[in-house]
């Protein structure tokens, strides 16, 4: 086998840790993210006693080989995308850590508990007030969006 | 020559084979250099040697990917083994590929046979008695984390004081511990270097010096095993950015380069570099120092840059 690169070195590491001891709500596709270092498939319940309690969400995660210099592309997938007033209804997510915030020192797991922390503390499900508009005219990857972040308290 | 045997074989002037064969002949002879085929035949001399040598068996010879790649193991004075590979050039023309030693001129010089080798590297190896036997103390008394896969080619060693600070010797072929110094930063431990390294003693050996220098009365006997290095390797931290203690082609130890002194957080030089360049928009290091913001807790962290 082929030596693994820093970035499949450290995804595999993450994989490992995330499989051993995955934040509660939150379960990541072990097989599949072990058969594709750089897709990983991760499920995500709402937490009890919040909006979304009982609803069930699918993220997925798109690695580069400069990750973890580079930020992964992450985005709701599936039939149930969170109704939120960061969460596009494409499944894109405005979250600054996922673009200008990065930093290597975070992770996949630290991302799932951002993603998950916005959820808990949204007080009103709606979408954004530019969806339609957005949905309509972004690119395929979030990355690409230059997002205006709507605040900073969610 | 190829184009000449294809011009041959299409000519119609060979009308029988023996005339063919003929004119293939005085073509070949023409063509072949005959030092060109000498040379990737062995010297009748060298074949004797090896075959003595191999004979008497007091000194194990191996041959390496070809018959002119060599290896021996030659004893010192004090029974350690030395692996010596040398390479065949041509008659009465050897020469020392690589030795596990630390650099000399003996690996520059060409010797006419393989005892003239041995003998050299005989010579050589009980001159480096003494720095063998500081080597062997440093690493059966001391904490050594790096280099990890130690060979006697390693000159320095790196010694872990605490989990965040780690101490740099060199040891000189005469056996001097030389170039000595922190890294990290555990500011105790600099303190009583800078206060008491002009009392080194060179004639005492390093490891006590090392005592001295730091007061410690009974250094801490590593708790593991020589053959269970694995060990060695989790007493290192881990970097913040590859989440690896080590990398994969270099000997580097994460350290500690936040300037918040609660931080708390390793990198290697080579991934915190690399980020600050990244998040700096690809602009490269100023005077060939990186800053930036700490990727854990985005205080400002600076490291030098890549070497070269």
């Amino acid at each position: 086998m082929a030596a693994m690169s820093p970035s499949q070195r450290r995804l595999q590491k993450e994989l490992m840790s995330l499989i051993r001891e995955p934040p509660p709500g939150v379960t990541v596709d072990g097989d599949q993210a072990s058969q594709n270092l750089t897709l990983w498939t991760v499920h995500m319940e709402g937490v009890p006693g919040t909006l979304y309690e009982g609803e069930k969400f699918v993220l997925q995660f798109k690695f580069t080989n400069k990750y973890p210099f580079d930020s992964p592309e992450v985005t709701f997938v599936g039939n149930n995308i969170p109704v939120h007033p960061h969460v596009y209804s494409n499944g894109h997510i405005c979250l600054s850590i996922l673009t200008d915030d990065w930093s290597p020192a975070l992770s996949v797991q630290s991302v799932c508990l951002s993603i998950v922390s916005m959820l808990s503390s949204c007080k009103e499900k709606k979408r954004p007030p530019d969806n339609s508009f957005y949905v309509k005219t972004c690119n395929k990857n979030p990355k690409k969006t230059k997002w205006w972040y709507h605040d900073d308290s969610v | 020559m190829d184009s000449l045997i294809q011009e041959l074989l299409n000519s119609e002037k060979c009308k029988s084979l023996p005339v063919f064969l003929d004119r293939l002949h005085v073509l070949l002879q023409s063509n072949i250099e005959i030092e060109s085929i000498s040379s990737f035949l062995i010297d009748k001399d060298f074949l004797d040697e090896v075959k003595n040598l191999v004979a008497h068996g007091s000194i194990p010879l191996f041959f390496g990917k070809s018959l002119k790649d060599l290896k021996c193991i030659v004893q010192d004075n004090e029974n350690r083994k030395h692996e010596l590979y040398f390479h065949y050039n041509g008659p009465r023309k050897l020469s020392i590929t690589s030795v596990y030693l630390p650099y000399s001129t003996i690996q520059d010089q060409e010797y006419n046979c393989i005892e003239d080798i041995i003998v050299a590297f005989k010579k050589r190896l009980s001159y480096l008695n003494k720095y063998f036997k500081e080597l062997e103390n440093i690493d059966s008394l001391c904490t050594v984390v790096e280099p990890v896969n130690r060979t006697f080619k390693d000159d320095y060693r790196v010694i872990s004081l605490d989990n965040k600070t780690w101490l740099h010797v060199e040891v000189t072929p005469e056996g001097m511990g030389n170039n000595v110094r922190l890294l990290g930063k555990g500011r105790e431990w600099s303190e009583k270097l800078q206060n008491k390294l002009l009392l080194w003693d060179h004639d005492t050996n390093v490891v006590e010096n090392i005592m001295t220098l730091f007061d410690v009365i009974n250094y801490a006997a590593p708790s593991y095993q020589e053959s269970s290095s694995q060990k060695v390797i989790e007493k290192v931290p881990i970097c913040n950015i590859c989440l690896s203690a080590q990398l994969p082609n270099s000997s580097e130890v994460p350290q500690s380069f936040c300037s918040n002194s609660n931080c708390g957080v390793y990198f290697h030089r080579n991934c915190l570099c690399q980020w600050l360049t990244v998040s700096n928009s690809g602009r490269n290091t100023d005077f060939g120092i990186a800053t930036g913001k700490c990727p854990s807790c985005f205080q400002l962290i600076s490291c030098i840059g890549k070497e070269g």
